[in-house]
């Protein structure tokens, strides 16, 4: 962790600032509301201080809007000293000055960095409200939900094999006959696995697979080993030989679960937790929309 | 979850009685149980902060949970503080969630308005920051806690608060805790920077909350010396017969201090100092998002692969410049040599440690490689300015100087708290700069070269040998210290440059030595000697695009090594350094995928590596 020394301004920093998000969200509003109004000159240099405007400036601070928040900070504004609250008028008065000013040079029209920032702010604030209503899904809405999306709460199939590995860098052709010998040598109960391990070669990855999922044994043993893992019968007699990127592999398969679904029981909390973010999510998508809804577009493309 | 506890209960009770004979059951049916030494490396971060990190949350880190983490880390898709959808190309096996210790909690609860906070006169006062917009405060009044200024009373949380919290956050970490499967392990950071110089250790238990909960996380409001927070986590084992260690990282940002010959109090270290910083701290973060710590160029000007992502402008704080002979005592290849030093001097050596990398990351989601790099802070998640946006107010270092690393490897019997702790304390473990290159290093004194092509290679190792972490002692007549090493490329990155290894040594009077030997090497290179360079492997690296191939380079390498210029009289240590072939840097895709302009000096290619734990020699 870091300890700040002595602040430096740099643009870049500047722009991370809830500050710079408050005066160019202030900017924006403040041209819109200038385009509709078309103030005279002198109308355009004259700040009213309201309770409303401070409170409206509080919020943004903080960045919340919901009615609770608001009754804070309502509250928080009546109990200020003369001086806090001078101090604060201060703060907003300098603000929107400066707000003002940026506006008129056209600060945030020319930087797409303020302008993508604003989208993403704009989208924090649709997001940003209260979740009375997110917290406490009914049994049967979580139910809904898990069955909707039951495809994410699977367990994937999983397979416990081992296995003996021949290298084919010093030659193809020998490696696919000591693989096929030691085979024969296995399923003959000549040999036992540990003594199969003595005619075979170190494999780079591991020689257990205990309870793994396909991807990770098809990323180690390739697609031919992890096809025969998944799809034969599971009956423990010794298969192969398979290539791989780095040689034959004889494979001994002892247990293999199939894709399955938990109950509900067992994964409710993530499945709360998902649902509360699937909320939140279209609750976010509800009110972008709603706000496009509210725009005219035209368009010149063929 | 009832029956997910019930689950880990049981198996920690079947896993306490098989240890209580120390020997695995010889009766299990399944080959694959019967094991008696680790058959495979378990990979994961133990070191990573959430909105419940002061720091995190004052910068930013308002929405990402530690259950969000731990979702993230077992491999589902999560969406990041800026909405960013992110995912692993795998799984990790195991997670720490580890926020600081210092104000733990307090600014999330602060934003989040909670009565148990808000009644604090501490807590009404961060809230009235946060709804007044002054974050910048509370990031502060956090920077004030680290250096311990503050400790005056009236920044002080009871102790009903910090259990209250710690309940929260042990909670969590046990309902995602799936043994065998997916390992969540409790533990906080202790945060202490003395005059800025960062002393910071991470926390890490072994136990479930019927221990663990009887703790409070140990802060620098507490005390910033390391010899306090060793005592308090002795008390924690003697109250609760659990086990817990420390981990210390970013020895780059103590300006000196991380391996001292003095204690912070100002004394030289003695035998008891050395005994007890062995016995607390096995482990060392020795590479993480802020920058790496295995050497510098100053300290090892023959190393070739020595210039990898350096912080080595001031400390932590911002607060002192970096000076020349600072070094030595910050990075960790001459950490262990000093050891050796302070060894022949006191009989115990303080800086006897394994190695491990993790991210330290501060948004809640661990990402190491390359190419899905998502920074530190919310200012270095993926945008465009990324690259020249300093690390936080105040603090300037820019975005470009983070480094995608680490991961932790662990060779453990089972993907268990139980066993990767146990594998931590006998540093069966070691660091990557975030891909999963997998290493196996054996000590010995006779393995031939034979030996390391056999399909049971780790079965002999064991048998004739020691693994990483382990020590050799007193050579027998005549013979040197043989290393028996395996190395294989993370299935979905790039192939592998070399194996080397590296050795240190104190020689009779009493000075520190390294070398560097280039051990095994992918193609038809042969490795230098007297001094020479061996040839480099090449770069198929493509900047503008982003790209690589894996036409150069191997995808395992092998060596059976024994040290040509073996001593049996004098101290010595090994570990064992994996490069990759060149590949792009977070930079160049940043550059491909988001039109981003990379500075001049910004480094584009990168070398990812791994380093082991040592092996010993003791005389």
């Amino acid at each position: 962790m870091t300890v700040p020394s002595r602040s430096r301004g740099q643009l870049t920093k500047l722009l991370r600032e809830p500050l710079v998000h408050f005066i160019v969200i202030g900017a924006a509003l403040f041209a819109l509301f200038t385009w509709f109004t078309s103030e005279s000159e002198e109308e355009s240099r004259r700040i009213v201080i309201t309770q409303e405007r401070l409170l409206e400036f509080m919020q943004y601070r903080n960045q919340t809007f919901s009615d609770s928040a608001r009754d804070r900070l309502e509250e928080m504004l009546r109990s200020m000293t003369p001086a806090q609250k001078a101090n604060l008028v201060d703060e907003y008065i300098r603000e929107e000055v400066l707000h003002r000013e940026a506006l008129a040079m056209g600060l945030d029209s020319t930087d797409y960095v303020i302008r993508r920032r604003l989208a993403q702010t704009m989208e924090y604030v649709l997001r940003d409200s209260p979740e009375e209503d997110l917290s406490a899904p009914s049994y049967e809405e979580l139910r809904q939900f898990f069955l909707n999306n039951v495809q994410r709460y699977q367990n994937p199939a999983r397979a416990t094999l081992r296995h003996v590995f021949f290298d084919a860098s010093s030659g193809e052709a020998g490696a696919e006959k000591r693989a096929r010998s030691t085979l024969t040598a296995l399923r003959s109960n000549a040999i036992d696995f540990e003594a199969a391990l003595t005619r075979s070669d170190r494999f780079p990855y591991f020689q257990d697979y205990a309870d793994e999922p396909r991807p990770l044994i098809e990323s180690h043993l390739g697609p031919e080993v992890a096809d025969a893992a998944f799809l034969k019968p599971v009956n423990s007699e010794w298969q192969g030989p398979y290539r791989s990127r780095s040689g034959f592999h004889l494979i001994q398969v002892t247990r293999r679960s199939s894709p399955s679904t938990p109950n509900l029981e067992s994964v409710r909390e993530v499945v709360a937790n998902d649902l509360r973010n699937a909320k939140v999510e279209e609750r976010l998508e509800r009110r972008i929309k709603s706000l496009i809804g509210q725009y005219r577009v035209e368009s010149t493309l063929q | 979850m009832n029956a997910r506890l019930i689950t880990f209960l049981l198996a920690a009770l079947v896993w306490s009685s098989s240890t209580a004979s120390a020997q695995p059951s010889s009766t299990a049916y399944s080959p694959v149980v019967a094991t008696k030494y680790p058959r495979r490396v378990y990979w994961g971060d133990l070191h990573l902060h959430t909105q419940c990190s002061a720091d995190a949350y004052s910068l930013g880190t308002r929405h990402m949970t530690p259950a969000d983490a731990f979702r993230f880390a077992r491999g589902e898709a999560v969406k990041t503080e800026t909405g960013q959808p992110t995912r692993l190309k795998r799984p990790l096996d195991f997670l720490a969630v580890t926020d600081h210790a210092e104000y733990l909690g307090a600014f999330f609860h602060a934003g989040k308005r909670t009565p148990e906070l808000l009644q604090t006169s501490v807590g009404a006062r961060w809230a009235g920051y946060l709804a007044n917009g002054e974050d910048r405060k509370l990031f502060t009044e956090f920077a004030d806690a680290l250096v311990g200024r503050g400790a005056r009373e009236d920044s002080r949380l009871p102790d009903f608060f910090k259990r209250f919290v710690w309940r929260e956050l042990v909670n969590e970490a046990e309902r995602f805790n799936e043994p065998g499967r997916f390992t969540t392990i409790v533990g906080y950071e202790w945060s202490a920077a003395v005059d800025g110089n960062n002393l910071h250790r991470v926390v890490l238990f072994r136990d479930g909350p019927e221990n663990t909960l009887k703790h409070i996380p140990y802060s620098s409001l507490d005390s910033i010396d390391p010899e306090d927070l060793w005592k308090a986590l002795e008390g924690y084992e003697k109250e609760t017969s659990g086990r817990v260690l420390a981990i210390p990282h970013n020895g780059n940002g103590s300006n000196g201090m991380m391996f001292a010959d003095t204690t912070i109090a100002g004394q030289p270290l003695s035998t008891d100092y050395a005994a007890r910083r062995s016995r607390w701290e096995p482990v060392y973060e020795v590479t993480q998002v802020k920058g790496d710590g295995e050497t510098h160029p100053y300290l090892s000007p023959n190393d070739e692969f020595a210039d990898y992502e350096r912080w080595d402008k001031t400390n932590i704080g911002g607060t002192r410049k970096k000076e020349p002979w600072m070094l030595e005592y910050e990075y960790a290849r001459s950490a262990l040599a000093r050891g050796l030093a302070h060894e022949s001097r006191l009989g115990v050596n303080p800086f006897a440690f394994g190695m491990i990398g993790s991210t330290d990351s501060h948004i809640g989601i661990t990402t190491t490689t390359e190419d899905n790099f998502f920074g530190k802070f919310v200012s270095s998640e993926p945008t465009v300015n990324r690259m020249v946006t300093q690390m936080a107010p105040g603090f300037p270092v820019p975005g470009s100087d983070f480094a995608a690393s680490g991961l932790a490897a662990v060779w453990a019997t089972d993907n268990t708290r139980e066993a990767l702790f146990d594998a931590l304390t006998r540093k069966e473990v070691y660091a990557t700069t975030g891909n999963r290159i997998t290493v196996r290093l054996f000590g010995g004194w006779d393995f031939s070269p034979a030996d390391v092509k056999r399909a049971d290679y780790a079965e002999v190792g064991y048998s004739k040998g020691v693994p990483m972490g382990g020590t050799l002692n007193a050579a027998p007549r005549s013979k040197a210290p043989v290393l028996m090493i395996t190395a294989t490329k993370d299935p979905d990155e790039a192939n592998l440059d070399r194996i080397q290894v590296i050795k240190g040594w104190l020689d009779a009077s009493g000075k520190t030595h390294e070398k560097i030997y280039d051990v095994a090497l992918s193609g038809n290179r042969r490795a230098a000697s007297n001094g020479g360079k061996t040839p480099l492997v090449g770069s198929t690296v493509d900047i503008s695009n982003a790209t690589y191939s894996n036409s150069i380079g191997a995808e395992s390498l092998d060596a059976v090594w024994r040290d040509p210029d073996f001593d049996p009289k004098l101290r010595a240590f090994y570990y064992v350094r994996v490069l990759e072939i060149p590949t792009p840097r977070w930079t160049a895709y940043d550059a491909k995928r988001l039109g981003a302009t990379i500075p001049s000096g910004v480094k584009s290619v990168t070398v990812e590596r791994a380093y082991t734990s040592p092996i010993w020699y003791k005389p």
